[in-house]
């Protein structure tokens, strides 16, 4: 199956550098190169490519955003993140507009290319670096957490304080923060952030809940 | 305490003076009142014997009638002059009494008993009234004859009678005056002092309610006012610079960080995917020669980038004085816009660090407005000393130029644009001026003049 990729980076060796990776690559095909956000969305328009590459700080439009409009508009274009940045927070922004995955621009070309191919089959790609750097082969699966520490996950996830989360599963405050120790714990995360996107990175929670 | 010892130096300061002039007038007073007291005594104990010795020769006749001296000053003979009012009568051997004036008898029915014999005393009538009297035995008759002074009618006891009254008014004038000073000028002062010193300066105003003070204190408590709004006006304006150097050093690290972060970064990121790609197993060597080849090109662009942002932000050539410095400066933006710059600089000048750096900027500042916003192709820099000794940049540029008036720096500045503000508020700090004239269609100069008698 061949993938139809657009690329969209304003720095020019950069863009180079992805370029080249992905003309080693028998089954991409580049259809579009762009240098600024708002070229790339009319491309992603006009060309409704299977991936979209995106630099998430481009000049006048931003991965995100662009990121944001192609859900919005309902386009059949998958986003994924290509940065300089390892903010956890840029990450977890990009999830919530809707991009399936988010790699750095230093990865190699095989990561790349691994990254492009699962989020072409419909998965999730988060970059190592981003959530946490253990990464113990490709099935890796953690300790399993109950039903009810998944529960407490997704309220974190949404942006609920401990109070609230608390006040809605009918459990006291501490309880909850028991629950979140034991899930930093058993996802090797070291705060809620990171515990989210290593859950959705092992299988722990779905994207979909996640944005619900 | 403090406040108690105030009203008390202030009561004793204000009582003391007046008190001890009471006390020596009183005692001047209390003397010069036992001396009419003597003389009196004298007076009629000589004039009664007198009397009594002269009836006995017959001299005067008796009993008869005797009118009252001092009633009749003009009808009796010998006594007539006395100046001193006299009251006189005739007394039998009890003491009765036979003949005199009116008053006289009155004094005789109600104290005769009390009327000394001989030397003189001081009687009181019931009815008050003060007499000094005496009698003295007629010799060789069987009567006595009784003189006295009634003392209502000696002119100068009065101011006795009036001395308790005046230390009374004086002292209710010293006391209304002592409430006067408390309540407007040391009650008012004191309450100033508690709040100007518990007052939060710059922060609070001072309450303008005074109701009772004098115009002086309320002269000193406006003054005050003022100062405390001053106070504060200060404050704003402190605060107001604060967050404009906060703000500014913000904006410069969203700079740095975004110059950072498209440069060197993005140039690294490259770097390393070359080094990726040249790495590849099913590379041909002339792949991987090709990749380094490119690395290495990547590389040297990230030196050369960087060294530009080390240019930018603090210039190491700076240290080797104005003259080096923006010759190393002007090459470099010569080379980097693709104009011609000519420099001409004095090299005796000799000036301060803070004075080249400030030059520096205003230079590197107008010479990059030149070519972005009038698209200059030439650029005259000259700087000399005048023959006052002042010291004058000039920039002049063959640009577009623009009108000055359409444009104030204040509003560039909200806009965002610091450019022409930054320069001015350098050459400011160092004592200068800065100005800037364009015309639309005819370049722009920029001059900046250091007065001789600035900082060097």
């Amino acid at each position: 199956m061949s993938v139809n990729l657009i690329l969209a980076d304003d720095h020019p060796l950069t863009r180079a550098g992805l370029m080249a990776y992905l003309a080693k690559e028998q089954d991409f095909n580049v259809v579009g190169e762009y240098s600024d956000g708002e070229t790339a969305l009319a491309g992603i328009r006009e060309l409704k490519p299977h991936v979209a590459l995106l630099d998430i700080r481009m000049p006048r439009l931003d991965g995100v955003s662009i990121t944001r409009k192609i859900k919005e508009e309902g386009l059949p274009v998958i986003a994924l993140m290509l940065t300089s940045y390892d903010a956890q927070q840029y990450v977890l922004s990009s999830l919530r507009a809707g991009a399936r995955g988010y790699v750095l621009k230093s990865s190699s070309a095989d990561t790349l290319a691994r990254a492009i191919r699962i989020v072409a089959r419909g998965g999730l790609y988060l970059d190592s670096e981003v959530a946490n750097t253990v990464e113990e082969g490709e099935n890796m699966s953690p300790e399993p957490i109950s039903a009810r520490e998944r529960e407490v996950l997704l309220l974190a996830a949404k942006g609920l304080s401990g109070k609230e989360i608390a006040s809605q599963l009918f459990i006291s405050e501490r309880t909850v923060q028991t629950h979140l120790a034991s899930i930093y714990d058993k996802l090797g995360a070291r705060n809620k952030t990171e515990s989210m996107l290593l859950a959705l990175k092992y299988g722990v929670v779905m994207l979909e809940e996640l944005l619900d | 305490m403090k406040k108690n010892g105030t009203l008390f130096y202030v009561t004793l300061s204000i009582f003391l003076p007046p008190i001890g002039i009471f006390m020596l007038a009183a005692a001047e007073l209390f003397y010069s009142h036992r001396n009419i007291e003597a003389l009196a005594e004298l007076y009629i104990e000589n004039f009664t014997e007198s009397i009594a010795g002269r009836m006995e020769y017959g001299r005067i006749p008796f009993p008869g009638e005797f009118p009252s001296l001092s009633e009749d000053p003009g009808g009796g003979r010998e006594p007539v002059s006395f100046r001193i009012p006299v009251l006189f009568a005739l007394l039998d051997k009890e003491g009765k009494f036979v003949s005199g004036s009116e008053r006289m008898r009155e004094l005789v029915r109600e104290s005769g008993g009390k009327i000394p014999t001989g030397i003189a005393g001081y009687i009181r009538a019931p009815d008050g009234e003060k007499f000094t009297a005496v009698k003295f035995p007629v010799p060789g008759k069987d009567f006595q004859a009784a003189g006295a002074i009634p003392w209502k009618d000696v002119p100068r006891a009065a101011p006795v009678r009036l001395w308790s009254v005046l230390a009374a008014s004086m002292a209710l004038w010293s006391s209304l005056f002592l409430i006067f000073i408390w309540r407007n000028v040391i009650n008012p002062i004191h309450w100033l002092e508690q709040r100007v010193s518990s007052l939060k300066w710059g922060f609070e105003p001072l309450d303008d309610s005074l109701k009772h003070a004098t115009p002086r204190v309320k002269k000193m408590h406006g003054t005050l006012v003022r100062v405390s709004q001053l106070a504060i006006r200060t404050t704003k304006t402190n605060r107001a610079c604060m967050n404009d150097l906060v703000n500014v050093q913000e904006d410069e690290r969203t700079k740095i960080s975004r110059d950072i972060h498209d440069g060197p970064l993005q140039d690294v990121t490259a770097l390393i995917q070359r080094i990726h790609l040249a790495r590849r197993p099913d590379n041909t060597p002339e792949d991987t020669r090709l990749e380094l080849d490119l690395a290495e090109k990547i590389a040297m662009t990230t030196v050369k980038e960087m060294r530009a942002l080390c240019d930018f932000l603090n210039p190491p050539w700076l240290e080797l004085g104005l003259s080096q410095a923006l010759t190393e400066l002007t090459e470099r933006q010569a080379l980097q816009y693709g104009v011609k710059i000519f420099l001409g600089v004095d090299e005796s000048l000799n000036l301060s660090d803070s004075v080249t750096l400030a030059f520096f900027r205003v230079v590197q500042e107008a010479v990059t407005n030149s070519v972005r916003h009038g698209e200059a192709s030439n650029i005259w820099i000259d700087i000399k000393r005048s023959d006052d000794g002042d010291v004058e940049l000039t920039i002049q540029d063959d640009g577009h130029g623009f009108d000055i008036t359409e444009s104030d720096t204040a509003d560039l500045r909200a806009e965002g644009h610091r450019g022409l503000s930054n320069m001015e508020e350098r050459m400011t700090l160092i004592g200068g001026q800065l100005k800037v004239i364009s015309y639309r269609g005819e370049g722009t100069c920029v001059r900046g003049l250091l007065p001789a008698s600035g900082p060097r």
